[in-house]
């Protein structure tokens, strides 16, 4: 038992070992990269009926600009991010908890269309979910 | 039979609630016990998906086989807002390895576990600290006959635990991590299957799971356990576990699972299976 175990942990070390060689920014397939995702995202967050409706009055190719922006940003690209704080952007919405995962699930279902490795797309959400509080209940 | 019971049961509550409120695999698992976490330790979490004003309600029926014994599991837990859990399980502990050995009469050994968790705090994504909840399970011996010949002082007692579980996005090797301890305080010899102490014990148990890919999660799990029952050494158990989340109503869990000495036999280890459905 005690080596099946020891066998389990060095799996999970190598694994660690072969990641973060390069930026964020890189692995996502560069501002052309990035681009792709968004528009796959925006698509899918935009037909999911849980939260599709809250972008209904919303200027898409808008919110596309500014999401690349932010991602890229995110990313440690080079791009600065133009648009509203995101308390101010989200403000009277009063996003729920759930709304927030729905969200993340689309845009993680958007980042598996896009073909991004499973490393980068977790590092990118973990630097999304970092924004939760900012984003909910505001 | 009762697995029909329990899926009975599900398909009811399929037409109650919906919950998909929280991130796929954030529920865990059914553990033997019924709490969600791991096959053998709980977690922080509250079973299912639900979040906001959301509940659902989730079974599982699990089977291990050690060799000289075999154990089943069947649980139901209620999911309540991500804040209450209350479960149900029965565990049944098949004893072919002393029945043929002629230490004990042919028969099955049965427990009830009746759970309750509450979350403190935190949120296990979201938040820099981990999620914090604490349990109790009110347990009893369905043979108090049986365990009080076989030396237990007590047929029923009460679990008291308080659990502590982080889930990292990008954890190791760029995968979700969840890392989990649990503190409880037992009065149970092997879950409460052979009876209780009188007095309580302090264990500790943990879990680190990685998710390979995010429908697969892959786990290693401790639990310590008192060692209070004369007759009988108890060992801590532990296993490793390999988890299929194909969405948020099905996770199927195969593990190895090593049980050490159970009941005066020592060496038992052996394979489980737990399958969990969730409604709707
Ligand atoms: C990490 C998650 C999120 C990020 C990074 C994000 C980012 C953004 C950005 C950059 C904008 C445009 C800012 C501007 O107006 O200048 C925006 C607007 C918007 N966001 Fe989010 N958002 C997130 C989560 C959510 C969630 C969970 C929802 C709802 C389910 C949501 C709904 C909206 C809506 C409806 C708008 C458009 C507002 C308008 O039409 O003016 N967002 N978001």
């Amino acid at each position: 038992m005690s080596r099946l175990l020891l066998c389990a942990l060095a799996l999970l070390l190598g694994a660690c070992a072969s990641t973060r060689e390069r930026s964020l920014y890189a692995q996502l397939g560069g501002r052309a990269g990035i681009e792709r995702l968004v528009m796959i995202a925006v698509e899918k967050v935009h037909d999911d009926p849980r939260i599709g409706e809250l972008f209904a009055q919303t200027d898409l190719e808008y919110l596309r600009e500014r999401l690349v922006e932010q991602v890229c940003q995110l990313a440690d690209g080079p791009c600065e991010y133009t648009g509203l704080s995101m308390p101010d952007t989200h403000s009277g919405m009063n996003l729920s908890e759930r709304e927030f995962n729905w969200f993340v699930e689309d845009f993680e279902a958007a980042m598996r269309e896009a073909g991004l490795p499973l490393a980068a797309q977790n590092r990118l959400l973990a630097r999304l979910a970092r924004l939760r509080g900012e984003i909910i209940r505001q | 039979m009762r697995v029909v019971w329990l899926y009975g049961l599900l398909l009811c509550a399929q037409v109650a609630g919906a919950a998909d409120g929280r991130l796929l695999g954030s529920g865990g698992v059914l553990s033997v016990d019924g709490a969600a976490g791991g096959g053998l330790v709980p977690w922080a979490v509250i079973a299912g998906h639900s979040e906001g004003r959301e509940w659902d309600v989730s079974a599982a029926a699990s089977m291990l086989d050690s060799g000289d014994y075999d154990v089943r599991a069947a649980a139901v837990a209620l999911g309540w807002r991500n804040r209450l859990e209350l479960s149900f399980a029965r565990l049944s502990l098949g004893l072919d390895g002393l029945v043929e050995r002629g230490r004990f009469p042919d028969r099955r050994l049965d427990a009830d576990v009746i759970g309750a968790k509450w979350r403190l705090a935190g949120d296990l994504v979201y938040e820099r600290a981990p999620q914090l909840a604490i349990g109790m399970q009110w347990r009893r011996s369905r043979d108090a006959g049986l365990v009080g010949l076989a030396g237990a002082e007590d047929d029923r007692g009460v679990d008291v635990y308080l659990a502590a579980s982080k889930l990292w996005i990008a954890g190791i090797g760029g995968r979700r991590t969840l890392a989990s301890l649990a503190l409880r305080s037992t009065q149970a010899h092997q879950l409460g299957l052979l009876g209780f102490d009188d007095t309580r014990s302090l264990t500790l148990e943990g879990s680190l799971a990685v998710f390979l890919h995010p429908h697969w999660l892959l786990g290693l799990e401790y639990r310590g356990k008192p060692d209070r029952l004369g007759f009988a050494p108890e060992d801590d158990w532990a296993d490793l576990f390999v988890a299929w989340l194909p969405d948020k109503q099905v996770h199927l869990a195969f593990g190895y699972a090593d049980l050490g000495s159970v009941g005066g036999l020592d060496g038992q280890r052996g394979w489980y299976l737990s399958l969990r459905g969730a409604a709707p």
